[in-house]
């Protein structure tokens, strides 16, 4: 940009003052993640070269980090260093003639200072008076040079001074320990005294006599020539690690660039929250440790300003100041997956679960970089969720970052090429000049005490519990009352505890939620309801919890902490419990716990019933007060129970009392002191188990819910099953969906999960929140206590009022019922809807509208309550944009091929189309013939192409037919969850679109394992664009708080289009707690993107669009009020082509042919395309009707004017009068200026595809050699979409193009490359090699002169192969996590993988001629792995869930793997290969083949039809459904 | 749904009638419901809509698509085909008072509904009701879904015992109140007991059904005509509120000349003697009464074709006159599904018809223009065919077609062209002017069932009834 004016809404900000609440933006929810290093030397020799490659590494890793609304405006990067004692040394004598003690024996800090002169220099005045007063020694306060230029105008409005303060001496107060323990005492008194006494712009980054930080906000690029200090000559250290930051916002942060104190964080928390109010317990009750003298210096230890990796330091930095070593201080707070692991020694466990007892993990990505002066290392989460490679060099350097290559070091210098993999570790000890591999670390720290006997001795499990109690049983006539109470119905009943019960696993359901929100429904609605869970999308990744259970936990400690100022036995003493799931009896043992350090005390969870919410209030008050006094009896373990209730008294909403008193006894400092068990006969569905953990509470014994389920046994609803298997079946159902709520976000343990309140409250009141769910996201306020204690009341009365002995409701939350919830999809608005189009008559589509939105409807949504409010004359009708213009705005759903039938897909693509609006085709691909335009003019081409997690049909071809690309970060029905489409649905013409063998089931999963992050997103966009300059790139998101920040940061990222889609969406499958309970209304998220966007001075960057069960004209408008430009509909095109709303799409058995396959379903398909325009014009015409009435000309005109709409206040119903929606309806500019260039600058390569295009239409073959690096990424993309889109995915021959590349790749080398093109690397490459390869060839291998083994170093990076359809890869050396993941066709050699390989892959082959990792062959329905299993324990690491192993036999089948590793050998000159060869008859032994089971018996009924004389789809027919049929 | 495929595996299988030969010769009960496997199959078929268009009871036009009561169809399909019949009847008795008597007389619009017959045969809702009811009985576990819960001290009186006076009478005894039920009639059931033939409805199931409402306490009083016999203050004095459930009991007339003649009788009126004798002096009374008589039904309706059931059985030669059109044999474009299907339909008196006298007997679009008499009483039928043209004012009307014009035979001519209204004496008597749902313009006085919203099915009078009985609950319990 050319001017210095900065775009973003500043105001005065000064470098850390985020705007506060503002509409619906929060700071809160900013995140961001970046590139990172660390590169050091082994013997601690400082040098010009460890700081000036430092810096390189920074730059190389450029396009990881941000950049906001300005060019030159970066997110944040910075340097961390050993402390660079000569150049201080001489600065201060140059500078001021002053000298320095030696080193070790003064303090830097780096301060950053308001930027008024004035105040800067009363700030200093205040630091020294209080240094001195402390007893140290101020020796200089050096003001830091910078160049004011080199920032970009955002950040130069709101930089601050930079001084460094030089201190020695001792201080004079009591504290063990050395200068680094007394210079943190005083940092933490300056700052309690100085920054939290109102002076938020009082910063130090570093404050250390080891270490130094120079950070800012800035690009990489810029910190050199910021600070000049950095490139004097004499800058020496040991030690750098190195931060780039892409942050989804851009407010100034000066003070949250990183790295922080001790580390650089690539990753973000996702339980902070839990991990934030644990540490605050646990800080309460200890003595301060070391600092005890001066407990109040210190403590708290959180900064509450911080990020969470700022707050994450915080901590680290304390825990380490108490004695324990660093990296000891890391594996406790970022442990490795161990429960479950089986190659883990019995000490190390026991370490990992002696920690756990202190503290649970800070769960969430994470690859930190970390030292202190003395140590350089890093570590990475236990789901290796972000790339870190590293290098070490013949003159004993060790360089890790987050990509390799980032220093041109050749490869003849190079003596090792690793990575490290999930939950690992490297540690450079400068002291004694040595390199530590993750075990060597581990295994350091597992001896330094006996912890197996320290568990021995205090921990208890379920076994050493005493003798149960008895318990008192709840009567037959209180369980009637009682289920009816608790708000138990039919429905409830019948599809949900009946098949936990009978499947162990919770139900699905199909087609989304059409029912009021809690806070507008009529009916009382348990306090669960108005909770909304939150989940990750593209700041962090979900996780599969079912195919990578091995990394999860679901135990939990239970008791009061220890201290954990030391490590001492004590400290386990917790009772450890295997989930959060009590069974009766080991609940009626914890009853009789009283015993040294542990004791139970029961606590009434009551109230009378008659006085609404004051006595709800008194009551929990008291439970408040009972729970103090139990506490300072010596209670460690809190029962809340309900278990009396009776006609007059009332279970308190067992989530208000839970969350009130957790956070009641934090406040009070003794939450540390007691667990929390709840005994409620309330919850019984995963949700409601889900908030109470979420909640804070550790364990719960639903025995209301028991007792339903040995009902459910009684009346025969579940088979032969006996009671005890049915309460087995119904807990495990639970544990399972917890895990899966959890997973979501994420989060892998259910220790980390307990109190990190992962939810938004949706219509609750403030002042409920702040009291009983402290911290909690509410943006529209909602029920007050006695609204709560009304809905209370009501439930009770059904149980037992005058009425109680009426049969149970029904319920009809998710099945309309004549007396249940309202829902908008009824049977009248289904018919005159269908009626109305089929008829095209607006005049029924008017009567529709009426019974959904007229006087006499009921309010259901957000919207609903809201009214038009302006005073602007009416138009007339004659001079708005016609329906025409208005149609081109609309979208329909991404509904896949596959979910839905040939039929229905086209019919709305073909509606679409004439429309000039956009399908959507959906994650299952779409078959070529569609890509053409039919003989009548009509063209069935889906004009946006999804992308999802599993890269059905993505091929360039695909791709190339688009006109959008829309990448499904999330689904509004299943947020953070993945998709199953099972066998019997693949049919072969859904096999052939898909890519993949007919009769095998395919497996979407949650995450996009190439979006684990901001910059991985932008990262396949980057791909994309590529791929099909041409089209608009959208990424589809779903409302949740912070959907906003995130959005800014795709926008950051370079999508063209941001779909904020509400919760309430449609959805083939789904669990049912996911359809109702996660995600938000669009109204929320579309309100705050667009004005978070607009603070931010992106919203002229992107198109912003949503959808969720839009039904009207006034939908859209609201929508376009709120800041939407485009709208999606799919529901409402599937009712217009026969969709009745059976909600049951996941069964196959649709009776109208909408959601079906069977070809006998099919055929009662009655839609067409006219009923699709129909229904989409009417839409259009409502809309314009509303616009002439409001004033408007066109649809421009009103995007983002909210204050046309107001707040409307309804009758008969407080509760949702309750709500206040201002937040919503803020004053937001509309659009200015809307700039649109997709991948600029794709015409320059005209001439360039001129040459190729002779080249092909010549049959000639060209070879051109280049140099590579990693900032060379997507190598091959560009050409190989060109190609695609003339020649399709196969239309030219092998090795016509072939790139003869030197060193290392940038990432995703090879993607979406078709049959034609070649590349070659002579060195290293990075992740996503050959990701959506469709028919290309890739070849890397390190050059001969490499000075390292090639086979046991890696050559390629995490996630090669993803979702690839076609073509070879041959890798000399290892390659990363998550190995040919997705893979569907790809033949691939590789010399060793790391975990997870081969994970969901459909087809291809896959060659590992060496080690696998940890969880092989996960969820790999088919393809075949053959692996090299020299130490015969293939097994051991597979995930044999889907697979069976078995020996390589059949010649032919032996002739074509000898094939493979003839061709790697030939390729890659490897040595492996050679070797195997060379004595191939032993070596054929030692191969296993890895062959899913469903995948091989699909196989045979093949080959059999094929021996029957059967061919092509008619023989791929017949045994499809042999297969089926036998299953 | 019991299956996710039961649709696609069994095919619909409706219960058998008795052989027009055999039947024809009492008023028995007709229907032979499948055996009870049989019928726990065809619960299989249910789908378990997301959407259950069969229980919506939404009107469209004239006619009601789906459960008007809103009975739980899919819930006790799903029990059934479990076997888990106790407990299929506990959510069929939820919301349907009298599951006996609509299994076997409602036209059944929940099965128009049914979403299997969007493209193939809906399920057998109805008979699938009649197996719960069946066992119901057969078991004894209708009384415990009836026991009252503490009395409240309130007393109601409900006027006329016909299925919504009954459906009241239930819920408002469960809730505790003293109920007493007025039947001017001299047996209580009203509609179900006299203008519903006994082959379609056995009086027994009537009787089992007000045996069962006595044992749980409520009073009836046959043989007392509110109005005429007892007054509004008497009412008023004893009682904490009435509900009005007189039905609708003013036959539409045929003003044509000739009215007057004996044996142009109202159906209801034909019916209702027909019913009486059968109870007092058995079939054998009734056989061969009518040999050789000519009967002309005016109306095409049930009530209609339950008069041509019952003078077959009675020995006489029927024809049926009907003013509208055939009906087709499939829905037509402009009656898709859900609404209630406007197809031909061959009922049991007219299948027995064509049995006996060899063709339908039903004439379409006929109009009856004058009844000519020897002696007082009627003999033959004047009438004209018609076609239905738009008038001036685009309405259709029935234009009468020259030279169609024909007489028929006619010993008895049975009028069944509906009912129009309440009987004026007792709104009289009550005072009622107006009502705003089932309140009255007296605040004690409520209204429901036919008498209220008019002519029309068992099963909205049963919905009358429940939803009154709540509202009367909360006034009662309000004023307390």
């Amino acid at each position: 940009m050319s001017t210095k004016e900065s775009k973003v809404d500043q105001r005065n900000y000064t470098f850390n003052q985020r705007p506060k609440s503002k509409g619906l933006y929060d700071a809160n929810y900013e995140h961001d993640a970046c590139g990172m290093g660390f590169i050091s030397h082994l013997d601690g020799k400082p040098s010009r070269s460890i700081v000036d490659d430092g810096l390189i590494i920074l730059e190389r890793l450029v396009h990881r980090g941000g950049t906001g609304a300005e060019e030159d405006t970066g997110d944040g990067a910075g340097i961390l260093m050993a402390m660079p004692d000569k150049f201080l040394r001489a600065i201060c004598m140059e500078e001021s003639n002053v000298e320095l003690p030696s080193l070790g024996e003064y303090a830097v800090a780096m301060a950053f200072l308001p930027r008024d002169d004035k105040r800067c220099a009363a700030l200093l005045e205040e630091t020294e008076q209080i240094v001195k007063a402390m007893g140290f020694k101020l020796l200089l306060c050096r003001k830091v040079p910078y160049s004011y230029f080199d920032a970009g105008p955002a950040a130069r409005d709101c930089m601050p001074n930079f001084y460094q303060l030089f201190i020695s001496g001792d201080g004079i107060f009591d504290v063990d320990g050395d200068l680094e323990h007394k210079i943190y005492v005083l940092r933490r008194t300056l700052e309690q005294k100085i920054r939290f006494a109102g002076n938020d712009d009082y910063y130090f980054s570093s404050f250390s006599s080891k270490t130094l930080v120079y950070k800012g906000m800035l690009h990489a690029w810029q910190i050199r020539k910021f600070f000049p200090d950095l490139e004097d000559d004499r800058m020496e250290s040991s030690i750098c690690v190195v931060h780039s930051r892409f942050s989804t916002n851009t407010f100034p942060s000066w003070d949250r660039a990183q790295p922080c104190r001790i580390i650089a964080h690539n990753g973000e928390i996702n339980t902070l929250r839990g991990n934030e109010n644990w540490f605050r317990a646990r800080e309460s009750v200890n003595d301060g440790g070391v600092f005890k003298n001066v407990r109040n210096s210190v403590i708290p230890v959180i900064d509450n300003e911080g990020s969470d990796s700022i707050k994450f330091d915080n901590c680290l930095e304390f825990l380490c100041l108490q004695g324990r070593p660093l990296p000891q201080v890391l594996l406790m707070m970022i442990p490795e997956a161990w429960s479950k692991a089986v190659d883990i020694s019995k000490e190390m466990k026991a370490f990992y679960e002696y920690s756990a007892n202190i503290m649970e993990p800070w769960d969430g990505p994470a690859a930190i970089c970390f030292s202190d002066g003395r140590y350089a290392g890093a570590i990475l989460d236990r789901n290796g969720l972000r790339p870190s490679r590293y290098q070490v060099t013949k003159d004993r350097r060790v360089i890790l970052s987050s990509e390799a290559g980032v220093l041109d070091i050749p490869f003849s210098e190079t003596v090792e090429k690793g990575r490290l993999g999930p939950g690992e570790m490297i540690l450079v000890d400068t002291n004694e000049g040595k390199m530590y591999l993750d075990h060597q670390v581990k295994e350091d720290y597992a001896q330094r005490h006996d912890y197996k006997a320290w568990l021995s001795e205090f921990r208890k499990t379920e076994e050493d519990l005493p003798k149960p109690k008895k318990l008192q049983s709840i009567s037959n006539e209180n369980f009637g009352s009682g289920i009816k109470a608790f708000g138990y119905t039919f429905e409830s009943i019948q599809t949900v505890i009946t098949p936990m019960a009978r499947d162990a696993k919770e139900p699905i359901s199909a087609m989304g939620m059409d029912i009021p929100l809690a806070v507008l429904s009529k009916r009382p609605q348990l306090l669960y309801n108005y909770f909304k869970q939150l989940f990750a999308q593209v700041t962090n990744p979900a996780i599969d919890a079912l195919r990578e259970e091995i990394v999860t936990g679901t135990e939990v400690f239970i008791g009061a902490s220890g201290n954990f100022t030391e490590d001492a036995p004590g400290n386990c003493k917790k009772l450890r419990l295997d989930t959060p799931i009590l069974d009766s009896k080991t609940y009626a043992k914890i009853l009789n716990l009283n015993e040294d350090g542990f004791k139970t005390i029961v606590i009434d969870m009551l109230y009378d019933i008659e006085c609404g919410g004051f006595a709800l209030e008194t009551a929990l008050e008291k439970l408040f007060e009972n729970a103090e006094k139990a506490i300072y009896d010596g209670a460690t373990i809190l029962v809340l129970s309900d278990r009396n209730f009776t006609k007059d008294k009332a279970g308190i909403p067992a989530l208000l009392a839970v969350g009130g008193l957790h956070h009641h006894l934090i406040r009070k400092g003794l939450r540390g002191r007691a667990d929390i068990i709840l005994d409620s006969g309330e919850p019984a569905e995963v949700h409601h188990f889900a908030t109470l953990v979420g909640y804070g509470v550790s364990a719960v014994h639903p025995y209301l819910a028991y007792r339903m389920v040995e009902e459910c046994v009684d009346r025969g609803y579940v088979g032969d099953l006996s009671k005890e298997k049915a309460l087995y079946n119904y807990q495990k159902a639970i544990v399972k969906g917890i895990v899966k709520v959890m997973s979501k976000m994420g989060i892998s343990c259910v220790q980390s999960y307990q109190g990190a309140q992962i939810f938004e409250a949706l219509g609750v009141s403030k002042e409920v929140i702040d009291k009983y769910f402290t911290g909690t996201a509410t943006r529209v306020e909602g029920l007050k206590l006695r609204h709560i204690a009304d809905e209370t009341k009501r439930r009770h009365l059904m149980g037992f009022g005058r009425k109680s002995h009426d049969l149970l409701n029904s319920g009809g939350v998710f099945q309309y019922k004549h007396d249940g919830e309202v829902h908008m999809y009824n049977p009248e608005t289904i018919h005159i809807f269908q009626r109305a189009v089929r008829e095209n008559s607006y005049e029924l589509f008017k009567e529709y509208k009426e019974k959904l939105q007229g006087e006499e409807s009921e309010q259901c949504t957000l919207r609903s309550m809201m009214e038009f409010n302006t005073r602007r004359k009416s138009v007339d009708i004659s001079e708005v944009e016609p329906v025409e213009r208005i149609v081109q705005r609309f979208k329909t759903g991404a509904m896949s091929y596959g979910s839905i039938s040939e039929e229905a897909h086209t019919s709305i693509a073909i509606a679409l189309n004439r429309l000039k609006g956009k399908s959507n085709s959906g994650e299952g691909g779409e078959d070529r013939k569609r890509f053409e335009t039919m003989e009548n003019g009509d063209s069935a081409c889906s004009a946006i192409k999804q992308i999802a997690s599993g890269r059905f049909g993505v091929t360039a071809e695909y791709l190339s037919s688009a006109v959008e690309i829309q990448i499904k970060v999330a689904q509004g029905a299943k947020p953070g969850e993945g998709g199953h489409l099972p066998g019997h649905k693949v049919y072969p013409w859904i096999a052939r679109v898909r890519h993949s063998t007919p009769g095998v089931g395919l497996i979407s999963p949650p995450p996009h394992h190439d979006i684990y992050s901001i910059e991985d997103l932008a990262q396949l966009i980057y791909d994309l664009k590529n791929a099909n300059p041409s089209a608009r790139v959208n990424v589809k998101l779903v409302s949740e708080v912070g959907v906003g920040t995130i959005a800014a940061g795709v926008a950051k990222g370079k999508a063209d289009v941001i779909l904020v889609s509400g919760f309430d969406g449609g959805t083939g499958a789904s669990p049912r707690t996911s359809t109702q309970h996660a995600g938000l209304p669009w109204e929320l998220g579309v309100a705050e993107t667009h004005q978070t966007l607009e603070m931010n001075g992106l919203r002229d960057r992107v198109i912003l669009e949503t959808d969720g069960k839009m039904m009207t004209g006034r939908d859209v408008i609201i929508g376009a009020l709120l800041g939407a430009e485009e709208y999606g509909f799919a529901t409402l095109p599937l009712v217009a082509i026969g969709c009745i709303m059976m909600r049951v799409c996941n069964l196959n058995t649709c009776p109208v042919g909408v959601a079906t396959q069977s070809p006998e379903l099919r055929k009662r398909f009655t839609g067409k395309p006219e009923y699709v325009e129909n229904a989409l014009k009417f839409i259009a015409m409502d809309v314009r009707e509303i616009m002439a009435d409001l004033g408007y000309r066109s649809m421009s005109e009103l995007i983002g004017k909210a204050t046309v709409l107001r707040q409307k206040v309804v009758n008969n119903n407080d509760k949702a009068n309750s709500l206040d929606l201002s937040s919503i309806l803020v004053d937001k500019n509309p659009i200015t200026r809307k700039h649109m260039a997709p991948l600029a600058g794709s015409t320059e390569w005209d001439h360039y595809f001129a040459a190729i295009e002779a080249l092909v239409e010549t049959n000639q073959s060209v070879e051109i050699n280049m140099p590579i690096s990693n900032i060379d990424r997507s190598t091959g993309t560009r050409l190989g979409g060109w190609l695609a889109k003339r020649y399709g995915d196969d239309g030219i021959d092998h090795d016509t193009i072939v790139y003869n590349f030197k060193g290392t790749a940038g990432q995703s080398l090879g993607a979406f490359v078709p049959k034609g093109i070649t590349l070659n690397v002579e060195g290293d490459a990075n992740d996503y090699v050959a990701k959506g390869l469709c028919g290309g060839k890739i070849i890397v291998a390190p050059p001969k002169d490499a000075a390292y083994v090639p086979e046991v170093n890696t050559v390629i990076g995490n996630v090669a192969c993803y979702g690839a359809t076609s073509g070879e890869l041959y890798a000399r050396g290892m390659a990363g996590e998550r190995f040919c993941v997705r893979n569907s066709g790809v033949q691939a050699v590789v010399e060793g993988v790391g975990d997870h390989g081969c994970e969901y892959m459909t087809g291809g082959k896959a060659v590992i001629l060496g080690e696998v990792g940890y969880n092989f062959a996960a969820g790999m329905s088919g393809g075949v792995a053959y692996v090299y299993d020299v130490n015969d324990d293939l097994e051991e690491h597979c995930n044999m869930e889907m697979i069976t192993i078995s020996g390589v036999e059949i010649d032919e089948e032996v002739n074509q793997l000898k094939a493979l590793i003839d061709k790697h050998k030939d390729y890659t000159d490897s040595t492996v290969a050679e070797n195997i060869l060379s004595s191939w008859n032993d070596s054929i032994k030692k191969f296993k083949k890895v062959m899913p089971i469903d995948y091989k018996q699909m196989l045979d009924e093949i080959d059999k039809a094929r021996k029957e004389g059967y061919t092509g789809e008619q023989m791929l027919t017949i045994a499809f459904e042999r297969k089926v049929a036998t299953k | 749904m019991g299956k996710a495929t039961g649709f696609l595996e069994y095919k619909r299988k409706s219960a058998n009638y008795v052989e027009p030969e055999k039947r024809l010769k009492n008023f028995d009960e007709f229907v032979v419901p499948l055996d009870e496997e049989e019928q726990r199959i065809q619960a299989a078929r249910c789908m378990n809509c997301g959407v259950p268009f069969c229980l919506s009871g939404v009107m469209y036009g004239n006619s009601v698509s789906g459960c008007p009561n809103g009975n739980l169809i899919p819930e006790w399909n799903e029990l059934i085909y479990q076997g888990n019949y106790k407990e299929a009847w506990e959510r069929l008795s939820k919301t349907n008072m009298l599951p006996e008597m609509t299994s076997r007389v409602c036209p059944a619009p929940c099965e128009g509904a049914c979403t299997n017959g969007i493209d193939g045969d809906p399920v057998t809702i109805h008979y699938n009701e009649r197996l719960i009811s069946d066992k119901a009985f057969e078991n004894g576990w209708v009384k415990e879904q009836g026991e009252p819960i503490s009395k409240t001290g309130r007393k109601v009186a409900i006027v006329g015992s016909g299925p919504a006076g009954l459906s009241a009478a239930w819920r408002l005894n469960k809730l505790g109140h003293t109920v007493t039920v007025y039947e001017r009639n001299d047996a209580v059931g009203g509609l179900l007991m006299y203008g519903i033939p006994n082959m379609k409805l056995d009086k027994n199931v009537v009787e089992k059904r007000v045996n069962v409402m006595k044992e749980l306490g409520v009073e009836f009083i046959v043989n007392c005509n509110i109005g005429k016999d007892i007054s509004y203050d008497e009412l008023d004095k004893e009682y904490d509120a009435i509900l009005l459930t007189g039905g609708s009991t003013i036959p539409r007339d045929l003003n044509i000349p000739g009215r007057e003649l004996d044996g142009v009788e109202f159906a209801v009126d034909f019916l209702t003697e027909n019913t009486k004798t059968l109870l007092k002096d058995g079939h054998k009374s009734l056989k061969d009464t009518m040999k050789g008589k000519n009967v002309v039904v005016i109306g095409g309706g049930d009530t209609g074709n339950d008069c041509v059931g019952t003078t077959l059985r009675r020995g006489a030669n029927v024809v049926q006159f009907e003013i509208m059109p055939e009906a087709p044999e499939k829905r037509l474009a402009n009656n898709p599904w859900p609404t209630f299907p406007r197809v031909k339909k061959t009922d049991y008196g007219q299948q027995e018809a064509i049995h006996l006298q060899g063709d339908d007997p039903r004439i379409y679009e006929i109009n009856s223009l004058k009844f000519n008499g020897e002696n007082g009483k009627v003999k033959s039928v004047d009438t004209v065919k018609i076609e239905w043209k738009k008038n001036n004012e685009g309405r259709f009307v029935p234009v009468p077609i020259k030279g169609t014009e024909k007489t028929y035979d006619a010993d008895l001519v049975l009028l069944c062209m509906g009912f129009t209204g309440a009987e004026k004496y007792t709104l009289d008597e009550f005072d009622v002017i107006s009502h705003e749902g089932y309140r009255t313009n007296d605040k004690k006085v409520f209204i429901a069932g036919d008498m209220r919203r008019g002519q029309s099915l068992v099963i909205w009078a049963i919905y009358e009834g429940r939803s009154a009985a709540e509202e009367i609950d909360e006034f009662l319990m309000k004023e307390s």
